[in-house]
């Protein structure tokens, strides 16, 4: 019972900077997409073409595809990035799931302390 | 930097050093080492050790100061809550002017109702930044509600060992790297948030502008022309806004996962400071019961 003793490391404290990195990498992954792949193929199918232009694209023209990109990726990088949200917010909570064992430890600590502090204090 | 490496680096002959006590009173006349207590040798002057206690002391003064701004956590906190409420009020305001337009037919819409399609498509554009905005002021709020945390624990752990005399204290553990970090990542989340703020301002300011022509006018525009460049504008723009959005989002989130681990990382060394405690209580109050002892015996 005299025995004071940090709380034990837990399984948490390992696995939420997993959580934390795979959060800030699915957004850095999204924003690079939408800078690099996605501004640029706007600028092409949008700043360069009437829209009678867009409307007779045809089967297998590059602005056909253009508009499949514009279409097609935002439709999976939203929901990849809220992805990266949640990781971020799973990694949040399980730093806090850790602090509730550590103040336990904190208790037993105390209790420990007292019976010295009542012998040794003035 | 060594005595032995500044002799090397800069030439100096020992016996022409300027010995200057810690206190930085200085000696013109040098004495042998072995008869003077041991000094620290100016190498460099008095200004290059004035430079790094300065430095030190305005990191002090900084972190004092974040410290004092962190207690503000309520208000920036209802700052957030108050921009995201109105963000849902111009909202509203919006869906209604949108049930309005749309209660048009087609011919009306694109030729007639100009302005009110330019107040849509603007405020589509700045409104999602602005409460973006609010929810980065209340997650900032968080961030400086674990930094007061972090100052209160440290506060009651110093307490703590006041109560060891000075000469037996445990010296309290360096803080982590990332821990001084944490404000100033807070604060970059902040600067994402306003920067995308005002790109979506000045977006808006391109829609409105836009959709104040008629949509005919818009669909005919070929390529080169004024118009079909700001319609450019507006997607290309956006294409990299919104992911930047988020990536603001996930700075704010960065800034609360570093309080989090100081946090825990304070309360174990906390528990390993304790336990030093306990062991120098329990020495002295052993040396104290010896001490008795001999004096009980020496007075038999």
């Amino acid at each position: 019972m005299n025995e004071v003793r940090p709380p034990d490391p837990t399984w948490q404290m390992k696995v939420y900077p997993i959580f934390t990195a795979l959060g800030w990498i699915l957004v850095i992954v999204s924003f690079t997409i939408g800078l690099f792949v996605l501004a640029p193929t706007a600028v092409d199918y949008w700043g360069r073409n009437a829209k009678s232009v867009r409307d007779a694209a045809n089967v297998g023209s590059q602005l056909l595809a253009d508009l499949g990109t514009l279409a097609v990726t935002p439709r999976w990088l939203v929901p990849l990035t809220f992805l990266g949200v949640a990781s971020f917010m799973v990694g949040i909570a399980l730093q806090f799931s850790t602090i509730p064992g550590i103040l336990k430890n904190r208790g037993v600590v105390m209790s420990a302390c007292f019976p010295l502090i009542v012998r040794y204090g003035k | 930097m060594t005595t032995q490496s500044a002799e090397f680096l800069f030439g100096i002959d020992r016996k022409k050093y300027i010995f200057t006590s810690l206190e930085g009173n200085s000696k013109k006349t040098p004495d042998t080492i072995e008869r003077r207590p041991p000094y620290r040798i100016n190498i460099l002057g008095d200004r290059f050790r004035k430079k790094h206690v300065k430095q030190g002391f305005m990191e002090v003064q900084m972190q004092q100061l974040i410290g004092k701004m962190a207690k503000m956590f309520p208000m920036l906190i209802l700052m957030g809550f108050m921009i995201v409420v109105t963000a849902l009020i111009i909202g509203y305001v919006n869906s209604q002017n949108a049930a309005a337009y749309f209660a048009e037919t087609k011919l009306v819409r694109e030729t007639t109702l100009l302005a009110e399609r330019a107040s849509l498509e603007s405020t589509g554009l700045w409104l999602p930044y602005f409460k973006f905005l609010g929810l980065g002021l209340i997650l900032g709020g968080i961030v400086m509600a674990l930094r007061v945390i972090i100052d209160n624990l440290k506060a009651a752990g110093e307490q703590v060992l006041a109560n060891i005399p000075e000469g037996a204290r445990p010296s309290p553990p360096k803080p982590p790297a990332y821990a001084p970090m944490m404000p100033m990542v807070m604060m970059s989340g902040w600067v994402i948030f306003i920067v995308a703020l005002i790109v979506a301002l000045g977006l808006a300011a391109d829609a409105r502008a836009l959709s104040s022509n008629p949509l005919p006018e818009i669909d005919a525009a070929g390529s080169g022309t004024f118009l079909l460049g700001q319609l450019e504008t507006i997607v290309s723009t956006s294409a990299w806004l919104v992911p930047l959005k988020f990536l603001g989002i996930a700075t704010q989130f960065l800034a609360i996962v570093m309080g989090l681990s100081t946090i825990v990382y304070i309360l174990t060394s906390q528990t390993e400071l304790i336990q030093k405690g306990i062991q120098i209580a329990r020495s002295s109050g052993d040396a104290g019961k010896r001490d008795e002892k001999e004096n009980t015996k020496v007075t038999a």
